[in-house]
């Protein structure tokens, strides 16, 4: 940091515990003003934690020690109605989830006006209009009808234009990009000086993220806010930060200018971050593929939307439109979409969870899904022929709301046995458990022990070892890594690859991460709006995209510099 | 951890079976022996909770009457978990279709009879009798678990751990006895022991207007309708029933809460 810009929020050797348990220690960095830092780490290495300390919004029976001076003043030493003033007027805050931040019943235009009210305007604003200001807050008290005004002026500067977003909207009439904006314009609303952003764009799909990300830098930029941007995505990060801090375990392991710390000066810990974040199999890993497995042939998968109607059918949307693909045995294939664009309807009515409404599923040779012959769609996927189904099996993205937390996990692992003609006897079922749960690195004494003392990477090693124990040919991979830490994704990801070569398996990848999807697949398909827009080699895809919407995909791809040596 | 509700509920209800079960084979007086000239005693160590205005001993008619109280709401509930519990889990399995409607819609209807009317017109047409309470009441009770299921059931179907059923093939019936209804445990534990206090009170209610239990048949709710002339005279007379219904229905709560933590392994496992 060089000593001719004043820190604007500094942590001094701040400890916070909770109860006996230490959380925070010695946290020390400099937020410069008007510059960002990008506070980077993973779960539950207390990055959100130091957010709400710099806000003094700790959970209950947290203490704090140490100084968080901010504007002159320690934060530490306020009392709640200083710090009132400050929440929302000086320091903005921007959480993870749009859809929870927001009240669902105001306007948005009110939201934001509720911060204007609260705070009132600040001195730079009242000596323009000279009126009185009040001196001890130095905000001017303003009026409902000025607040309102200012609120739409505020969600315009976020980029919500007034005229096609009205103020009058309420926040489930908007996507999630757009409720995005609305928090930062609750944020930015009073001028503040500085601006946390906890995740703020892990929620959004990667073209709306990177227009949040640039709208962030140009507030940052044009209104000279300081921005704290925490996130565990170090390309995020990457792009923006001036500072960077990594955490882990609760303790900084590195601080400083960007630049210093990514290059060779970072901390093994921050190296080995770096490097996970960039994992890819070793090349030959992959293997020439075998026959057909999966063909999909003009799949049409609707579900019926607007008023229920006296006579005849409802209005039916098309989230599955006309697709087709195959995969091969023992090939990888990445299927990439942003949220909405049918790739969970597709996975669905793959695994036979849904109906179709035209056109067939075959698996190696059967037929297993397709349209009944008066048009109607198949109920709930029933039909789905049993030695068929063993044959695909799945691992969800959740890694705590895939399993029921009321079994052991013995039986959450043998679940899928039960697709077996002949069932196994209870200690040959046990054996195979038991054989899997190793095979995945977890280990069998695991057997007795229930879901929830797992951590997330344990976790999708279980699903991956419930997916893989009645031998299936094909697993559907449905953002299977997407909730997990870089370095313990690096590691599920190696294990999928391992187990890719050693059985023959075939993975479908769907995945809104086109990195994760570019290190580990054979051929990637690009779905939007229900329909497959692009497909070929991953490689080629990659590299020389021919659909318009695969390059405005991989444009929005934030990426990691190479680090120097 | 609430574990620690478990030993007073517990040691609540426990008094209460045990009266009751005790009751029957030894009571300290006879509740039908009635003894004009020891009417409206306070408390004494002959009549620890003293006699009522026919002089008969209030411990006594407590422990008698804790027979009629527990198993009228004991049955009420288990009608309404019996009936309402598969009714509610088929109508979430089969959502939206026929099924569903009329099972809801049926639910509906019976919601909309003011209960009371319900058990009036019952003991009307069969005659005032305990039993015909018991069915009155447990009637009511079916729509309530069959709707608490459905709402409760639907949000476990999106669960993904019901999709992973799904896949690993098992039916619908499968899952709802294996998924759905293990985790739907502490919401009916909770709502069966609300469901067990309000029989306990509805069947006090009932037997206050006369349509529950018959005298000589003692019964909480009875005890209190008989009490309300008295209550200035002989204030002992009321309190008594009142103190019986309001501990049982307290321990019941309490109990409840230990056993929701106690089946979920989450919270079982937490120190």
């Amino acid at each position: 940091m060089r000593a001719d810009e004043e820190a604007l929020l500094s942590f001094d050797d701040v400890d916070v515990q909770i109860g006996d348990t230490p959380i925070l220690h010695g946290i020390t960095f400099d937020v410069r003003a008007g510059c960002t830092l990008g506070v980077v780490g993973e779960s539950g290495s207390g990055k959100s934690m130091t957010a709400l300390a710099a806000m003094r919004l700790l959970p209950r029976g947290a203490t704090l020690s140490g100084a968080i001076r901010f504007d002159g003043r320690d934060l530490a030493r306020l009392d709640e109605r200083a710090l009132q003033t400050i929440r929302g007027g000086d320091i903005g805050m921007i959480f993870q989830e749009p859809m929870t931040a927001l009240n669902p019943l105001k306007t948005i235009g009110a939201q934001v006006a509720e911060g204007i009210r609260l705070h009132g305007v600040r001195r730079g604003d009242a000596e323009r209009d000279g009126s009185d200001t009040d001196r001890r807050s130095g905000a001017r008290a303003v009026g409902v009808a000025e607040a309102a005004r200012l609120a739409a002026a505020t969600l315009e500067r976020a980029g919500l234009d007034n005229r096609a977003i009205p103020p009058g909207r309420y926040p489930h009439e908007l996507s999630g990009g757009q409720r995005q904006r609305v928090v930062i314009a609750i944020a930015i609303a009073c001028r503040p000086k500085l601006l946390i952003a906890d995740e703020p764009t892990t929620a959004l799909d990667v073209t709306t993220q990177a227009e949040i990300l640039a709208l962030l830098r140009e507030l940052q930029r044009e209104e000279g806010i300081a921005l704290v941007l925490i996130s565990h995505d170090l390309a995020v990060v990457a792009d923006m930060a001036d500072d960077l801090v990594v955490m882990k375990g609760g303790r900084v392991v590195d601080a400083g200018a960007f630049d210093t710390v990514f290059a060779a000066t970072g901390s093994p810990y921050t190296r080995s971050l770096i490097a996970a974040s960039n994992w890819a199999p070793e090349s030959g890993a992959r293997r020439a593929s075998g026959g057909e497995l999966l063909v999909v042939d003009d799949l049409v998968v609707g579900y019926p939307t607007g008023p229920r109607r006296l006579f005849g059918a409802r209005d039916r949307f098309r989230a599955v439109d006309g697709v087709s693909f195959r995969v091969d045995a023992g090939e990888s294939v990445g299927l990439v979409g942003e949220s909405g664009c049918g790739k969970s309807t597709l996975t669905r009515a793959l695994l036979g969870l849904v109906g179709v409404d035209a056109g067939t599923i075959r698996f190696a040779g059967g037929t297993m899904v397709e349209a009944t012959s008066d048009g109607r769609r198949t109920a709930r996927g029933d039909t789905v022929p049993r030695a068929l189904r063993r044959e695909i099996q799945v691992v969800f993205q959740d890694p705590y709301g895939s399993f029921d937390p009321r079994h052991r996990v013995e039986r959450l692992v043998a679940e899928p046995l039960h697709l077996l003609d002949t069932r196994p006897s209870r200690s040959a079922r046990r054996a195979r458990v038991a054989a899997m749960l190793e095979r995945v690195g977890i280990g069998s004494e695991a057997m007795r022990r229930y879901i929830h003392e797992f951590s997330g990477g344990q976790r999708q090693r279980i699903a991956i070892a419930r997916a893989l124990v009645v031998e299936p040919s094909l697993v559907v991979l449905d953002e299977a890594v997407s909730a997990l830490d870089v370095s313990v994704r690096a590691q599920v990801l190696a294990l999928l690859a391992e187990l890719a070569r050693d059985e023959g398996l075939a993975y479908l990848f769907i995945s809104h991460d086109l990195s994760v999807v570019r290190n580990v697949t054979d051929r990637v398909l690009v779905m939007r709006t229900g329909r497959i827009v692009e497909a070929g080699n991953t490689a080629r895809v990659f590299e020389a995209p021919e659909h318009a919407y695969t390059r405005e995909l991989l444009a929005a791809v934030p990426t990691l510099p190479t680090p120097a040596r | 951890m609430k574990l620690r509700a478990l030993l007073p509920g517990s040691t609540l209800v426990l008094i209460v079976v045990l009266a009751a079960l005790a009751s029957f084979v030894w009571t300290p007086w006879d509740v039908t022996r009635l003894v004009i000239a020891d009417r409206l005693q306070g408390p004494s160590a002959a009549h620890w909770f003293g006699t009522d205005h026919f002089g008969r001993d209030i411990l006594s008619m407590l422990m008698v009457g804790a027979r009629t109280s527990l198993a009228v709401a004991l049955v009420a509930v288990g009608i309404g978990v019996g009936f309402g519990v598969p009714l509610g889990l088929a109508a979430a399995a089969r959502r939206g279709s026929l099924v569903d409607e009329a099972i809801m819609r049926t639910n509906d209807l019976v919601f909309a009879f003011p209960a009371l009317l319900i058990a009036i017109m019952i003991t009307a047409v069969f005659g005032p009798d305990a039993v015909n309470a018991i069915v009155a009441i447990g009637i009511f009770n079916v729509p309530v678990f069959a709707r608490l299921v459905r709402g409760a059931a639907l949000s476990l179907w999106t669960r993904e751990f019901v999709l992973a059923a799904r896949v690993a093939g098992k039916g619908s019936l499968r899952i709802s006895l294996e998924h759905i209804l293990p985790n739907l445990a502490n919401l009916l534990v909770v709502q069966a022991t609300i469901q067990f206090s309000l029989g306990i009170l509805a069947e006090a209610g009932l037997s206050y207007v006369g349509l529950g239990a018959q005298p000589p048949t003692p019964s909480w709710g009875l005890m209190l309708a008989d009490s309300q002339t008295l209550i200035s005279l002989a204030p002992h007379v009321a309190l008594f029933p009142g103190l019986a219904i309001v501990s049982t229905v307290l321990g019941l709560n309490l109990l409840g809460d230990a056993l929701r933590d106690w089946l979920d392994p989450r919270l079982r496992h937490a120190r």
